[in-house]
């Protein structure tokens, strides 16, 4: 694993050498533009800046610039905040994408066709073809997506987030219980392959996510739908949502289950690691979900604590092997 | 980084912040030189071609090695030419990945997108296609990929009790049914063969041997091999009718919906095994033998973890 420090500064250095051309191209670029084209704090640009352009040859990563080359006009910078280069720069061009990154692009594009908005467009066909050619892989792609099944309920959700009409289904919730739901669709989401609805969900009164394989019978309304909060960022909205009613239970797990199950894991309370074990404390809504999610991963995920929940699922496991016609 | 001439060792460990307050620290410098080695390598997987050379009058001592960006290999190739449509383009097949390393070189290709200059943000109007499947061997298989280098791992093939080391020419990563997959060529016999990630149990070792190349239309065969495998290998799954598993099933593609029970098509026995484990009761019976096995295991597994 790469240690924190250097991958950071070497991220640093990819953004101070992608800046180059922008501020050439510009002649001069403030710090909050810099900020908002690159989709970073000010402080980001700032480090990014000092780290690699101080100090003569620069900072804290491999990265040897030669000084002259990278000479900003300091009086400028510290009393403006503007970024403006004194000398002709000879790495003046946007850096290429690394065989890695390419190949993450490719599959990314691929990924995006699986939506007909995008799969029927040339352009991406166009695109997908240059990648490859610069790949340096000409006899196939190093990284695949293969997009799943697409539920034939999609089209009709889109067109309907499209219009800006409410759709109603019968949905099925993890417990088993059965209902018709109307919705104000918000957006589709494709996680791993698997389809889900966002949307403000009418008998709830709340926003939901709905999975687009326990969905039957949608149609669309012809009501308008109403204003909601801005989704179109994928972390504002977990799939997940907590609530008082959450049951907290600690789970055990090896080491190499800790990336399968990184999503479940709270980023604000890493697994803390007991002799050859990684401990955690998950939320789940309910028993169903814990359940599901410990033979998910069975052999590998065990419920420590509470004694109740480790008991549900021996017995719930218990029950499934019992109930097998054999 | 002075592309013509370059800079030496010395110089950068002497003058870079952070080597230079480290060496200034008394740290040893065999301890610093270490570091400069991986921030090398770090350096060259963002893609920055970080080029050691030794000058013509050099008395064949590589001490005098320096080091240098070149500008021919540090720009896109000519040809390569992206216009705003191509760069908004990028940009949202770059933020499918969501999750680990993919996730790092997703934001590394999205900061070179924005050094173009054009708005790089394509309105999605409620579309989010996102990538969080993770598999902890995936790092190494992609980092081999790219240096076209052989791997070795242990895995463990499903009904055997102790894992197998293998060696293989890595060809291409692929995720297929929400699972990765590595289509490789097994070396040194050279007989092509698929692994799944998950069930690789070792760390993932990149060797120094060049890894075979592949051939035209390889990868794209074997990834085909992935989805006949899942058309031509059937189940029927006894469900309880109405419930989750009934539901979700029924989804899959090319399933069949009876009263109480489903048709499922599946690529591997073993994976679906699992995944039918975690419906717990409602699965009553399945009628494909390594299927049915692995789902029992998995059910024996849990009981036998949480207090049997």
């Amino acid at each position: 694993m790469v240690a924190n420090r250097s991958g950071q500064a070497g991220e640093n250095l990819v953004l101070f050498l992608s800046l180059v051309p922008y501020v050439m191209d510009r002649g001069e670029v403030s710090l909050e533009e810099a900020a908002a084209q690159f989709g970073r704090s000010p402080d980001d640009i700032r480090k990014a800046v000092e780290l690699i352009a101080c100090a003569g040859v620069p900072g804290d990563s491999a990265a040897y610039l030669h000084a002259d080359l990278f000479d900003i006009d300091w009086s400028a910078w510290e009393s403006e905040g503007i970024i403006r280069f004194e000398n002709t720069i000879v790495l003046d061009h946007q850096p290429r994408f690394s065989p890695r990154e390419i190949a993450a692009l490719i599959a990314g594009l691929q990924y995006l066709a699986a939506h007909p908005r995008y799969g029927e467009r040339e352009d991406v066909q166009r695109l997908l073809a240059k990648l490859r050619d610069a790949s340096g892989h000409p006899n196939g792609d190093t990284m695949v997506v293969k997009s799943g099944h697409v539920e034939s309920s999609r089209g009709l959700l889109d067109g309907a987030i499209g219009s800006g009409h409410q759709v109603s289904f019968d949905y099925l919730a993890s417990r088993g219980d059965s209902e018709r739901r109307t919705v104000d669709p918000i957006a589709l989401e494709v996680r791993d392959g698997t389809w889900y609805l966002r949307g403000w969900c009418h008998s709830r009164e709340a926003l939901r996510v709905f999975r687009l394989d326990r969905m039957n019978s949608p149609e669309v309304l012809d009501a308008p739908v109403g204003q909601h909060p801005d989704v179109s960022q994928p972390e504002s909205w977990k799939i997940f949502e907590p609530s008082a009613t959450d049951v907290l239970v600690t789970i055990e797990c090896e080491e190499s289950a800790l990336a399968l199950i990184a999503e479940y894991l709270d980023r604000g309370h890493p697994p803390q690691k007991e002799g050859d074990v990684y401990v955690a404390t998950i939320a789940f809504a309910h028993t169903h979900s814990l359940a599901r999610f410990i033979a998910s991963h069975p052999g590998v995920v065990r419920v420590r604590s509470p004694e109740s929940a480790r008991l549900a699922i021996r017995d719930w496991a218990s029950a499934a092997l019992a109930g097998l016609q054999t | 980084m002075a592309t013509q001439t370059g800079v030496s060792k010395d110089q950068i460990l002497q003058t870079v912040r952070g080597y230079r307050e480290d060496i200034e620290a008394g740290v040893a410098r065999s301890s610093v030189e270490r570091r400069f080695e991986r921030d090398k390598d770090i350096v060259r997987e963002l893609g920055i071609p970080l080029e050691a050379y030794i000058p013509a009058d050099d008395d064949g001592n590589n001490k005098n090695t320096l080091y240098r960006i070149p500008k021919g290999q540090y720009e896109p190739p000519k040809e390569f030419v992206l216009d705003a449509q191509d760069i908004r383009l990028l940009n949202t097949a770059a933020a499918v990945w969501r999750e680990g390393s993919l996730s790092t070189d997703a934001r590394v290709s999205q900061t070179k997108l924005a050094s173009y200059g054009a708005d790089i943000n394509e309105p999605l109007l409620g579309f989010l296609p996102m990538i969080t499947a993770r598999d902890p061997a995936l790092d190494n298989i992609r980092r081999a990929l790219a240096d076209e280098l052989q791997v070795r791992f242990d895995y463990l093939t499903p009904g055997e009790d102790t894992a197998k080391t293998r060696t293989v020419s890595p060809l291409s990563v692929v995720l297929h049914e929400s699972r990765w997959h590595l289509l490789s060529i097994d070396e040194p016999v050279g007989q092509e063969r698929t692994f799944l990630l998950r069930r690789i149990v070792s760390p993932v070792q990149i060797l120094r041997t060049p890894a075979r190349p592949a051939q035209a239309g390889q990868v794209e065969r074997m990834s085909g091999e992935l989805d006949d495998m899942y058309w031509s290998n059937t189940a029927w799954i006894s469900v309880a009718p109405g419930s989750v598993a009934w539901v979700e099933l029924g989804h899959r593609a090319g399933s069949v919906t009876e009263a109480n029970r489903v048709r499922v098509q599946y690529t591997d026995a073993g994976a679906l095994g699992t995944e039918l484990a975690a419906y717990g009761p409602d699965i009553r019976g399945i009628d494909a033998h390594d299927v049915a096995k692995a789902h029992r295991d998995a059910l024996s597994r849990v009981v036998a973890d949480h207090g049997g």
